[in-house]
């Protein structure tokens, strides 16, 4: 490609040189005739004069008057006698491509023959015309010409130089240099053209910035959502995976982007819902159950789209771990199953004894006030159960209205220990209670009655005759620990995790005898946490058991319990190990 | 040719790893069903061998197919022969993990004589060991198959523990002696796919280097 500038100033040259073609041409063709034709009538014109002046004359006058006339005209005069033969020559000599005009002249004389009279004007007059001879003007115009093309030359320059410019911003900007401006230094059509091109390099700029903030935000978005997103293309290739899908699926320690599903995810039912979609182009969703490294439950969602020609441009799959929501379903159904196992329980005893006393036995009045005596204390025990089950479920469903005021702690514990008096003696289990009669919390009377009454029950349960149990409160500042020790059977190491779950029994049969409806100690935990606190166990099988109940001093306002799942499953070590007293939240469980 | 070759070779690949993931899970499954004694779980274990055998079948057609077709060598010919090796390795991994789940329904509704702690232990030990020696594969990685297969040293020392502890079981009380034996079973079995899973790494050793070496002698 030829340069521009260059281009520019060849043609300004060019216009230029033809036009001092065409003057040259028109001098030479035009004025040049003109001269011609003027000096051939002067020459005719002067030539016709001598022929007048010289008829008649002697050669001897003629000889005498022509050299002065040439010398006048500045001619060359000439006579030529018959057949060209020269006479007389006058004037200057002769000069090659002069223009002559003949005339025929009759002279006197004895010889009276007639001569040619011949004028030759010289052509050298022609020049003599122009002021400038040709070699000077050449030259000069040379020079101009010069001149005229270096002025050209930066002319061309300068009108090209924004030009040049623009052209360099528009590659930077196509090299996605956006943002990149000319200096408008240019006139006219150059400046509207710079600044155009300026206005759409900003305005490029800002777009790009528009898209990659937009861009970025939505990388943002779909990094950090709590749905796991993982982008397949039509191929089946990994082309993105959030920070959710990574863990979700575990791929974080493994190269995933450009790898095949298969290898990506190495879930075969995941993979298998993949290749279903890619091959039915249809959104399809699943349910896939994980189990290393560790269980989980995902619910899987996978879409395909399409690009504007309606062909499969990639995959979209959306995961959600439903690990939590399967864990308490299972549990909720758990409960259900085992809610009505206890409840058919007594009532099959009493339809039991019913019929019994139907068939016959109601005429044995002693059998039969025996039977009615179990029925009413089988009815007593589904009484307590339904009454078990619904506080539970008022408990966890937060609908208990507490009312805290300051309760001496003291008082409470006679309280309860009175409350059970009679009970103890009948199996002489030996009650007592070490606690200081100043202490003092802020707290809910029933519901606190209520957790101690269960744990002084429950000690006085699994302990045999003669036993003792011990009731203590020991003030740590912020908070309290109850305690309630027995010296009892203890409770097995492996049971002890789930002692607080809801109808877990550790001797299935004895407990059911003794009439436990297996809610207590569920109920205990969830009053305990309802009135923020915690409480924890701890026990040796054959020496004896110790339940703890932190609870703070004074109430904490704002500070509710979390709702919790409850534990029907297997938990953690709910309840097992206490925090150290002081460190961290005070109404701490393992998982609040 | 080449890049039919290649594209053959990859479609092998990605049969051999979802094969992996099969075998992955059913050694899950097995382990759970064995655990929470559920009996659905290991049927379906039991049931999906079948698709993990015409994976097995199907490499094995597709190795014999490229080997006959395209004539492979060098690198390509290892790369084949490696896929026939694993592919049968996972096979038998596969059939140990029915094996497992076959005693877990063998034992439903006994009550096990004490928690179970070093069967799962092992479990996870195993099915770990598979999971890496699969990216070790991937990734071509000869460090990390011997790092895997160093592991199997813990699976035979758990495999001792709980033989040991077996038999003392079923020596003190013969109520326990079915029990015991199919815990014994199961060992065998997590034992056998440790060594599977180590051969595996030996395979990977024989892609990148063409020497076949013994990792646990």
């Amino acid at each position: 490609m030829q340069s521009l500038r260059l281009r520019l100033t060849a043609y300004v040259l060019g216009v230029v040189l033809v036009a001092f073609a065409v003057f040259f041409l028109y001098e030479a063709l035009v004025v040049g005739r003109a001269f011609e034709r003027e000096a051939r009538r002067h020459g005719e014109a002067l030539a016709a004069a001598l022929a007048e002046a010289l008829e008649g004359r002697t050669p001897a006058e003629a000889e005498a008057l022509l050299p002065r006339l040439a010398a006048a005209a500045g001619v060359r005069i000439a006579l030529e006698g018959a057949g060209g033969r020269p006479l007389a020559v006058f004037g200057a000599p002769s000069d090659e491509g002069a223009l002559s005009f003949r005339r025929p002249v009759v002279l006197a004389g004895p010889a009276g023959a007639p001569v040619t009279l011949v004028v030759t004007e010289a052509a050298g007059r022609r020049d003599d015309l122009f002021s400038g001879p040709w070699g000077p003007g050449l030259l000069g115009g040379m020079v101009l010409l010069g001149l005229l093309s270096l002025f050209v030359y930066r002319v061309a320059t300068e009108v090209t130089r924004p030009v040049t410019q623009v052209a360099e911003v528009a590659r930077l900007i196509s090299d996605e240099h956006y943002g990149v401006t000319v200096d408008v230094r240019g006139y006219g059509e150059i400046a509207e053209l710079t600044a155009a091109i300026n206005a759409m390099s900003r305005s490029l700029a800002l777009q790009m910035k528009r898209i990659r903030d937009d861009e970025k935000r939505f990388g943002d978005i779909l990094m950090n959502m709590t749905s796991g997103v993982v982008l397949l293309d039509a191929r089946g290739r990994v082309v993105f995976v959030n920070r959710a899908a990574e863990g979700l699926l575990h791929l974080a320690h493994r190269p995933t982007v450009g790898r095949h599903h298969v290898e990506a995810f190495r879930h075969f039912e995941l993979s298998e819902l993949v290749e279903r979609v890619l091959e039915t182009k249809a959104a399809a969703r699943r349910e896939l159950q994980l189990y290393f490294p560790e269980e989980r439950v995902l619910d899987a969602h996978l879409v395909p789209l399409f690009d504007d020609d309606g062909r499969l441009d990639a995959l979209l799959l959306v995961v959600h771990d439903i690990t939590d929501i399967r864990r308490l379903e299972r549990i909720r159904s758990e409960f259900v199953m085992n809610a009505s196992h206890e409840l058919k329980t007594p009532v099959t005893s009493i339809q039991g004894f019913a019929e019994t006393l139907l068939d016959g036995a109601l005429e044995s009045p002693e059998a039969a006030r025996r039977f009615v005596e179990i029925i009413y204390n089988e009815s007593e025990r589904l009484k307590r159960l339904i009454q078990d089950i619904l506080d539970l479920s008022r408990i966890e469903q937060r609908r208990l209205p507490l009312d805290f005021r300051p309760v001496r702690v003291k008082a409470l514990v006679d309280d309860v220990l009175l409350t059970v008096q009679k009970e103890a003696e009948k199996k002489r289990i030996a009650l007592s209670a070490d606690v200081d009669p100043a202490l003092q919390i802020e707290s809910d009377y029933d519901r606190l009655k209520q957790i101690m009454l269960n744990l002084v029950v429950n000690a006085i349960q699994y302990t045999p005759e003669d036993g003792r149990a011990v009731v203590r409160a020991v003030d740590e500042g912020a908070t309290v620990v109850l305690s309630v020790e027995d010296n009892g059977i203890g409770i097995p190491r492996r049971d002890l995790d789930r002692i607080f779950e809801r109808f877990y029994r550790v001797d299935k049969a004895r407990s059911r005898h003794s009439g436990g409806t297996g809610l207590g100690l569920s109920i205990v935990r969830h009053l305990v946490e309802l009135l923020g606190g915690m409480i924890w166990v701890e026990s040796t099988e054959g020496v004896g058991s110790t339940f703890f109940v932190r609870l703070p001093k004074v109430r904490d306002a704002e500070e509710t319990p979390p709702p919790r799942d409850e534990g029907g499953g297997p938990r953690g070590d709910d309840g097992r190990r206490p925090p150290a007293a002081g460190g961290g939240t005070l109404r701490t469980d393992p998982d609040g | 040719m080449r890049p039919r070759f290649d594209e053959q070779l990859e479609a092998l690949n990605q049969k051999l790893i979802e094969m992996a993931s099969r075998v992955g899970a059913a050694i899950d499954k097995a382990l759970k069903a064995l655990v929470e004694q559920d009996g659905v779980l290991a049927d379906t274990v039991i049931r999906e061998d079948e698709s993990i055998n015409l994976l097995n079948v199907e490499i094995e057609d597709g190795v014999f197919t490229l080997i006959a077709l395209q004539n492979p060598v060098g690198p390509d010919l290892r790369r084949v022969a490696t896929m026939l090796k694993m592919a049968n390795d996972l096979e038998r991994i596969g059939d140990h993990a029915v094996s497992i789940a076959k005693a877990a329904r063998r034992i439903l509704t006994e009550q096990y004589v004490k928690p179970l702690v070093d069967t799962p232990k092992m479990g996870a030990i195993v099915r770990e060991m598979l999971h890496e020696a699969i990216d070790a594969y991937i990734a071509e990685d000869i460090e990390r198959a011997r790092a895997v297969a160093r592991r199997d040293d813990e699976v035979d020392a758990l495999y001792r523990a709980i033989v040991t502890d077996a038999v003392q079981i079923m020596a003190a009380d013969e109520r326990w002696v079915n029990q015991g034996t199919q815990f014994l079973f199961v060992a065998r079995s997590l034992e056998r796919i440790g060594d599977y899973v180590t051969n595996i790494c030996e395979w990977i050793h024989y892609l990148k280097t063409g020497e076949i070496r013994e990792f646990n002698d």
